[in-house]
């Protein structure tokens, strides 16, 4: 049931139709928690019980974590919920890829047909902070195992994140939830911004993204590029549209979820890249793995053996594959030399800065998507001009979805930048109050823009947004790229 | 304050606008036709730039073209679906124009009558025959078929079919498809003209197609469902579909078979259909073309016979090249005929 298929919207509408009609928190809470169990079992109900599991064994370790002040126990009751985590997500995500690395080293054991359970690594880390934030005393844990339950299990960010930390959830469980006008009209001004990246973008650009990654050895080097661009925009419009999806769903029902992308491809360097893209993974492993590992306290060197350490497993968190182990080393061993450079004071101005970074980030994406190191070794080759396949062309959908993308970043940069507040006035808020439409500020999902149908122009630019949605986006249900992570 | 009045005002603003820029890629004029349902309106031009660039005219007899055939002289029918159709190419781009002017350069004075239409199976070919035989009088007939066509799709009741007599013998039924009544009959000529409805209505059944086909709900196993359109398409007889609908032409009748393609191995047959249907061919000597021999040669090339720079690469209908492989197989079979004496 992914977010842009009718299913789903069949799903949320009934969701918010009963909780609407519902009174009191408590109940509302179960209808929720039991709403995101039926949403988790519609992948695959045999691994709801270990979604139950996860929650289960951190709700109590951070309980007896939180029972005692003794700091062996404090720590042995964290070092049990780390390996529980850790050890459930290498058995599901990673077994085969390390049994089939040391079966090529002489090590006979067995393979295992294990299928992976949706959202694993983002379940898991969202609940493994929990606990650490409770062992640091950075939260205080909850006493009702529902709520947490429905903490780790809630729908809108379950499968592909953002990956929400307990102490800003948690706190949102004490207000009553539900839908409202105002939540409503937020929730689907996000939501139909996500679909739109998702439907009329990204699933377009993948028409041509996908046959040049299947195939490279047949293109030259010109398609290639045009492939990896296509590619470049799809994973940006795709993974951020899912985004701004869950966001939107999770504001109907009454919760916020953080911010997950900031317009990264404008970013001047790679360390700003990360601090826009994917931001709760980065705040994630900042703060649980950069961090623990000493950051930057402790000499040059070893910033940057933290920093490729941490992005190495960023990498591997993505997947079992050493495509994104190499991804990952690459990004590690690009935000060591950012650090080296901005060190000594070796800066560009915006324009190079953004174009360099762009650059990397766009041939990172080569290994990253390729199916096989050896493709990607293609790949990469034709792109340096001794490809020998033959070049294709696709203007249209290239075009189109850069174009949109290019018009979303110069109205996002316009209202990131417009004066707080509507009465503060300026062209970017009469432009908006022309459709009816307002800058709101979230602390969790920072800027947005709040449609309305009030005024002719609001309703005018609704209704085309819908109607061409319904009549230009792709029917074929194209998996969201994440949920493979 | 929200004005209710400057908010309709807005909402009928947007729906014209929309008109116009539907019009602009999807502009298909269309009419009723008994015996078989909706077909492209008969005298229409047709835009369709969803999938391609192609602009299409249709004559009042409802063939592809923009001259009308005199039906009084040699002719070879053409039917299919929307790969003979072809809305995405223009006229002089599809593999019936190519392969008359093929036949005419080669000295054989026929017209080829492109009788396509959107949705038809292998059961209408059969159950419209006489229908067909009737009016065009064609010397020869061409039956382009795809997977599909002789699967699930030519079963479905309530439409022509193919079904069992008493006698266990297959046979075409012809279903017709009802009209609407009297208030749909006074409606549709207003509502075939408003692109947003026709073409709304063509949306709606493509999402219920792509929601019938997304992976069942509850599943214990992460990989979707095996395809059921494969397994039923291999269950079908195919061998006397083909039988019938060569009969129902009294076997002047040439099978064009749209395969199904592969870059990295263009010549390997994609199941059992396509196999069942060559080795039958072979078996009941019929007429049949296979657009697979071709392909090796596009594969060399990087070339697909379908997709276009709008719809994606070997994605969804033939495309120029396509269209072009089809006319020169057919015009080589046809040729082949015409020097045996057959055609």
């Amino acid at each position: 049931m992914v977010f842009s298929s009718p299913r789903f919207l069949v799903f949320l509408s009934l969701l918010l139709l009963l909780l609407g009609r519902i009174r009191g928190r408590e109940r509302q809470k179960a209808v929720l928690g039991a709403a995101s169990c039926l949403f988790y079992a519609a992948w695959d109900y045999r691994y709801l019980a270990l979604l139950l599991l996860v929650s289960g064994i951190d709700y109590a370790c951070a309980a007896a974590i939180a029972a005692t002040d003794v700091r062996w126990r404090r720590r042995a009751w964290l070092a049990t919920s780390i390996v529980s985590n850790l050890g459930i997500l290498a058995y599901f995500k990673y077994y085969a890829f390390f049994v089939s690395n040391l079966q090529t080293v002489g090590l006979d054991l067995p393979m295992l047909q294990i299928l992976l359970p949706a959202g694993i690594s983002f379940y898991t880390f969202k609940s493994m902070s929990y606990t650490i934030d409770v062992y640091r005393g950075a939260l205080a844990p909850t006493r009702r195992w529902l709520d947490y339950a429905t903490f780790v299990s809630f729908f809108a960010d379950l499968i592909a994140g953002p990956i929400v930390r307990a102490s800003l959830f948690l706190p949102q469980m004490e207000r009553s939830i539900g839908p409202t006008p105002e939540r409503l009209r937020v929730g689907a001004s996000w939501f139909l911004l996500g679909l739109t990246k998702k439907l009329l973008i990204a699933d377009r650009l993948a028409t041509v993204a996908d046959p040049v990654f299947a195939a490279p050895e047949i293109y030259s080097g010109s398609t290639i590029w045009m492939g990896v661009v296509a590619y470049t925009l799809q994973i940006y419009c795709d993974f951020s549209g899912y985004s701004d999806m869950a966001i939107g769903t999770a504001k109907m029902v009454g919760y916020d979820l953080p911010e997950n992308f900031d317009m990264p491809y404008l970013s001047t360097s790679l360390a700003e890249f990360w601090r826009r893209w994917h931001m709760t993974l980065s705040a994630w492993l900042r703060d649980y793995l950069y961090i623990p590992l000493g950051g930057s306290r402790q000499g040059e060197g070893r910033t940057y053996l933290n920093l490729f350490v941490t992005m190495l497993l960023g990498g591997l968190w993505h997947g079992a594959s050493w495509n994104f182990v190499l991804w990952g080393a690459l990004h590690g061993c690009g935000l060591a030399v950012n650090r080296f450079c901005s060190g000594r004071g070796l800066r560009t101005g915006p324009l190079v800065g953004g174009l360099t970074t762009l650059s990397f980030v766009t041939l990172c994406w080569v290994p990253f998507r390729a199916p096989t190191l050896a493709s990607a070794r293609v790949m990469l080759e034709a792109m340096a001009g001794h490809g020998t396949g033959v070049a294709r062309w696709y203007p249209t959908v290239v075009f189109w979805g850069l174009g949109l993308v290019v018009l979303g970043h110069v109205l996002g940069h316009a209202v990131s930048r417009a004066p707080r507040g509507t009465e503060a006035g300026g062209p970017i808020h009469a432009l908006l109050a022309r459709f009816d439409a307002t800058i709101g500020e979230d602390p969790l999902a920072g800027r947005y823009v709040r449609l309305g149908m009030g005024n002719l122009g609001g309703a005018f630019l609704v209704t085309s947004w819908l109607l061409a949605l319904f009549f230009f986006v792709s029917t074929r249900t194209t998996p969201f790229i994440y949920f493979q992570f | 304050m929200p004005s209710r009045a400057g908010s309709w005002t807005g909402i009928l603003l947007a729906l014209v606008a929309m008109e116009l820029v539907v019009r602009q890629v999807y502009h298909v004029p269309v009419a009723f036709e008994p015996g078989f349902g909706k077909i492209i309106r008969p005298g229409a031009t047709v835009r369709w730039w969803k999938e391609g660039h192609g602009e299409s005219h249709w004559t009042r007899f409802g063939l592809r073209g923009r001259e009308v055939p005199d039906l009084t002289k040699s002719s070879v029918l053409v039917l299919g679906n929307s790969f003979t159709e072809a809305l995405q190419v223009d006229d002089d781009e599809v593999f019936t124009t190519i392969l008359q002017e093929r036949l005419q350069r080669e000295g054989v004075a026929t017209t080829v009558l492109n009788a396509g239409r959107s949705g038809a199976s292998a059961a209408d070919y059969a159950a419209l025959a006489s229908r067909n035989k009737g009016f065009f009088r064609p010397r020869w007939t061409i039956v382009q078929i795809t997977p599909d066509d002789l699967g699930a799709l030519a079963w479905v009741r309530g439409r022509n079919h193919f079904a069992y007599d008493e006698s266990g013998r297959l046979v075409a039924r012809a279903r017709p498809v009802s009209d609407g009544g009297r208030l749909h009959a006074l409606l549709a000529p207003w509502v075939n003209r408003v692109m947003l409805l026709v073409y709304g209505t063509y949306r709606i059944e493509e999402f219920k197609d792509a929601a019938a086909a997304e992976p069942p709900l509850f599943r214990a196993a992460s990989a979707g469902a095996a395809p059921a359109t494969t397994a039923s398409r291999d269950a079908h007889p195919i061998e006397a579909e083909l039988d019938l609908i060569a009969a129902s032409y009294d076997r002047r009748v040439t099978f064009l078979f749209i395969s199904t393609f592969d870059l990295r191995s263009p010549l390997v047959a994609d199941g059992t259909t396509e196999t069942r249907f060559e080795a039958h061919c072979r078996e009941a000597s019929l007429s049949c073309v296979n657009l697979r021999p071709g392909y090796p040669e596009l594969a060399r090339r990087g070339l697909s016979p379908f997709g276009f720079g709008n719809s994606g690469f070997n994605n969804g209908h033939l495309n120029e090249e396509g269209h072009r492989l089809a006319a020169g197989a057919l015009s080589a079979e046809l040729e082949r005929l015409a020097s045996s004496g057959l055609f």
